[in-house]
């Protein structure tokens, strides 16, 4: 299965990755803001999209909008990572469409838990 | 019409001049007043627009300083996760033996071949069934010593996602002195306009930025049941029912949300 990361954080990017691995991920590519990040999922096609919230040129939600909107990737998997952690920020990931949200900072158990949550009824 | 036998028009007229005459002394008192007022002011407004325009001058270096602030705790955290990825290497199990026998069990083999002696057989395998189970005790606490210190640099990995929370709390700093800069020229702009009007020319407004101003480092996983929690009541109550086709019963949303 192939993850794509995307976060404007070099080290946010190396820390879920380094996770992603731990749980025996290991096809993963990553870009630092959303427009890469759409950039990305037409190169790399990845079976399931982890995003940031708050990054430059276009951020977490308007990347889960537009994949949402996306012909080929608008059931892709997609697990928000984010500090934000006001109901309304949830909800508003909700409406977006993620399919589930981890707040930072995070452990890998947490990771892996929601991604088996979002795999299990994809 | 005034006449000789009836001067009140004239009387009236006397004391409106008068009234006029007074209000005059006291608007020409007023004005002195203002003057005086504005001529003090004058130094004071030289003054403050002195004083903003150095500390709308200082802004972009504090915004620089904070910056390299991020870039430097940036370039320390790649620094740490590097050596977190080699000692995660130097930490991985041992590959299971995958070769002839170990020494034990050709030694073993030797006695069962040359050794007459039953009674001494049984002893020297005993000691050696001894010296094997010494040696996988011995590599069960290994392991668990090397699992604790996986564990320890897992929690390591947890704690530098800080970097990435000052960043952003950084970040909300630098916005908020931009804001405060921006604010500043504007007052500057107005204080030494001539005529008192200032030019229009108020330069781009600041970006609103992508970061959160909220951020905070707690516990880790702290959040994660209040999020849990608000997403589950998103769902039931219909304010996520477009998320991920509107499964709304509880187990639906235990299952989406893995309670």
């Amino acid at each position: 299965m192939k993850f794509l990361v995307v976060d404007d954080s070099s080290t946010m990017r190396r820390i879920v990755s380094n996770a992603l691995r731990d749980l025996g991920y290991t096809d993963i590519v990553d870009a630092a803001d959303g427009v890469e990040g759409l950039a990305q999922l037409e190169a790399a096609r990845p079976d399931f999209l982890v995003t940031d919230w708050n990054m430059p040129n276009k951020n977490g939600l308007e990347l889960t909008q537009a994949v949402r909107s996306h012909p080929e990737f608008s059931e892709l998997p997609i697990l928000m990572i984010t500090t934000r952690g006001m109901k309304e920020d949830v909800v508003a990931a909700m409406q977006a469409r993620v399919n589930n949200y981890v707040v930072k900072p995070f452990t890998a158990q947490v990771l892996g838990e929601k991604i088996d949550a979002i795999l299990k009824t994809a | 019409m005034p006449t000789a036998s009836n001067p009140a028009p004239i009387l009236d007229r006397l004391v409106e001049l008068r009234t006029v005459f007074e209000a005059g002394q006291r608007a020409v008192s007023f004005a002195e007043e203002l003057s005086s007022l504005i001529l003090d002011v004058l130094p004071l407004l030289s003054e403050i627009d002195g004083s903003l325009r150095e500390s709308a001058g200082q802004m972009p270096e504090a915004t620089l300083q904070i910056q390299s602030v991020t870039e430097a705790t940036e370039v320390a955290t790649t620094e740490i996760l590097d050596l977190v990825d080699a000692v995660r290497a130097r930490l991985s199990p041992p590959a299971p033996p995958d070769g002839p026998p170990g020494a034990a069990d050709r030694l073993r083999s030797l006695l069962r071949d040359r050794l007459d002696d039953a009674a001494l057989l049984a002893d020297a395998e005993a000691l050696l069934d001894e010296a094997d189970a010494d040696e996988a005790a011995r590599a069960e606490a290994e392991a668990a010593r090397l699992d604790a210190a996986r564990r320890d640099l897992d929690r390591i990995l947890v704690s530098l996602q800080v970097q990435d929370i000052t960043a952003q709390q950084l970040a909300s700093v630098n916005h908020l002195i931009e804001s405060v800069r921006y604010r500043l020229n504007k007052l500057v702009r107005w204080v030494s306009a001539e005529g008192g009007v200032a030019p229009d020319d108020d330069g781009p407004p600041v970006d609103a930025g992508t970061f959160d101003a909220d951020a905070r480092y707690v516990r880790p996983d702290s959040l994660q049941a209040d999020v849990d929690r608000a997403a589950a009541e998103a769902l039931a109550s219909g304010d996520g029912a477009s998320a991920a086709a509107g499964p709304t019963s509880q187990d639906d949303i235990d299952a989406l949300f893995g309670a």
